[in-house]
């Protein structure tokens, strides 16, 4: 269970800083001790604001997506945004961990980054709306995954 | 073909401004069923009125549909849910002429049906039968129209307030909006260097691009729904429905004859805006003038002249509308300000169709792997001119 994000063929953190750099290259970003830590400013429709989305990531855990400014929380005027963790900031969570949609192999900069972009729209609309069209799965119907969650977060690497 | 439009991001923006005044409008008019149901409706009316048996048989009733039911452009009213559904019952052999006695005709038949009895109640024009929490069905008795004037659908109404005859004819209008609204728009190419715009053509816009009803239709319908909100506590001064879809459709008719446009966005800018060229001002008289274009001598603005504060609502509201869509697509402040803007604009559930909507078209696109994203997050729909630095792959938003 806990090896299962560190594939053969595993990105490493270089290699993922690379192409977030290469993609994006408003981004900034560094590598220290192993953590690769990024952050890009987003905005994902000509109609929304533009967010300064933070990644950090360590190989053999998952990336940890967050939104700093303007901050989901404060512009929905307190209230949980939906598809977030406990934690702080709300970490958005993007894909199901327990379906392996994402593993180490795959580069963050074409999976994390359009699927945090996709969150920012469909937050938005949910800030009007109160409806996450986004779809989804829900931590409330799926409580074995959440433990697993837990476990693949607080996991070290190998 | 390998094409890059000049402002592609804008582009998009409009896109999607259109794809929801096309949620707005889904959301406020009959369903596919409700249009079945009212139509299985009036034939039962027409067949009551024209069956063997029936005092009006002998006159040769036929019924059909006139108005915003008939070109498809009704919507549902703001405060309520009953639609109008607005009927014609012309009596194609009728030898009175006398215009009360053909409307108590009709009154007589539905007045002595034990079903139709408490539906029904006298109106100026028509015999209202209410279908409660679904329509009023508004039966607008007739007689044809003098000769040469019967061959292009003219008829004669009983007109009690005049007690008198009125001319008027609601098939020659309904094809006036439908033959219009049956043109499609043309789409100016934008290049990004001289030899594409060498070999560019024009053609048709394309259907992402474009509303899924007729352009016209939803023009309408938009412009209705705007109208309604807009006047929502007095709702007597507002301009009616027949010189909005008379303006819109004139105004749509030229934009489509002489124009193209680079997106439907500019399209539907362009014909509210071009809807004031058509208000006339007689040169003589100095009144206001909107013709009926199926029987000219009739004068839509007629009470604009009347009450001339009816003729300043309606330029004030005109010019609101054409503020509040340009708005739409210059937001940058998050798709909940597009939210509360259409809010304001259209209601608050159409807002929410609308919204969701945009919301529920990236979603359903990943899913298809038929979105990417450019260098600043930007998600564009595949093959949209934009360059995109990945592709969305199909995943699943995790988390309460």
């Amino acid at each position: 269970m806990s090896k299962i994000w560190v594939k053969v063929g595993a990105l490493n953190v270089a290699r993922q800083l690379c192409e977030l750099r290469q993609l994006y290259p408003h981004g900034t970003g560094r590598i220290a001790r192993n953590r690769l830590q990024w952050q890009c400013a987003l905005q994902p429709s000509a109609f929304s604001r533009t967010y300064r989305v933070e990644i950090k990531y360590r190989l053999g855990n998952l990336p940890v997506i967050v939104v700093w400014h303007p901050c989901p929380r404060e512009l929905s005027g307190g209230r949980k945004p939906p598809h977030t963790y406990a934690g702080e900031a709300d970490p958005l969570c993007v894909f199901y961990p327990a379906a392996q949609e994402w593993n180490s192999s795959m580069p963050i900069a074409r999976t994390i980054v359009p699927w945090s972009c996709e969150w920012l729209l469909h937050f938005e609309a949910w800030l009007f709306t109160g409806i996450w069209e986004g779809g989804g799965t829900s931590h409330a119907l799926l409580n074995e995954t959440t433990e697993s969650q837990a476990q693949i977060i607080n996991q070290r690497n190998p | 073909m390998n094409r890059l439009l000049l402002k592609p991001e804008g582009h998009l923006a409009k896109m999607q401004i259109v794809q929801m005044l096309d949620a707005v409008c889904q959301a406020i008019e009959p369903t596919e069923t409700q249009y079945s149901d009212a139509t299985g409706r009036y034939q039962t009316i027409g067949d009551f009125l024209a069956e063997k048996g029936s005092p009006l048989h002998c006159y040769g009733p036929v019924v059909y549909p006139q108005g915003s039911m008939r070109i498809k452009a009704a919507i549902r009213p703001v405060n309520g849910k009953e639609f109008d559904v607005d009927l014609v019952c012309e009596f194609r052999k009728m030898p009175q002429q006398d215009p009360k006695v053909v409307k108590r005709l009709v009154w007589d038949r539905f007045h002595n049906s034990e079903r139709y009895r408490t539906m029904a109640a006298e109106k100026n024009r028509c015999v209202q039968i209410k279908y409660e929490g679904q329509f009023h069905m508004d039966v607008m008795p007739c007689i044809p129209g003098d000769d040469g004037w019967a061959m292009v659908g003219g008829v004669w109404v009983p007109d009690k307030k005049l007690d008198d005859w009125k001319a008027s004819n609601p098939a020659g209008f309904a094809r006036f909006v439908e033959t219009a609204a049956a043109k499609i728009p043309r789409q100016q190419v934008l290049f990004a260097n001289r030899a594409e715009a060498k070999s560019a053509d024009v053609e048709p816009l394309e259907v992402e691009d474009t509303f899924t009803k007729p352009p016209l239709i939803r023009i309408i319908q938009v412009l209705k729904r705007h109208r309604d909100e807009y006047f929502r506590n007095n709702h007597d001064d507002a301009p009616i429905s027949v010189i909005i879809t008379t303006l819109a459709t004139h105004s749509y008719d030229r934009a489509v004859t002489h124009n193209t446009y680079s997106s439907v966005y500019d399209l539907v800018l362009d014909v509210v805006e071009g809807m004031l060229d058509f208000v006339r001002i007689d040169s003589s008289t100095t009144e206001y003038c909107i013709p009926n274009p199926s029987h000219p001598e009739e004068n839509f603005a007629e009470r604009w002249n009347e009450n001339p504060m009816l003729a300043d609502w309606f330029f004030a509201w005109r010019s609101k509308v054409g503020t509040d869509l340009r708005l739409l697509a210059q937001q940058e402040e998050g798709v909940d300000k597009v939210g509360k803007l259409m809010e304001s604009a259209f209601g608050s559930t159409a807002a929410n169709q609308a919204v969701r909507s945009l919301s529920a078209s990236v979603r359903d696109k990943t899913a298809n792997r038929l979105v990417g994203v450019t260098s600043t997050g930007l998600i564009v729909p595949e093959g949209f001119g934009i360059r995109t630095v990945s592709k969305n792959p199909p995943h699943t938003n995790h988390g309460s």
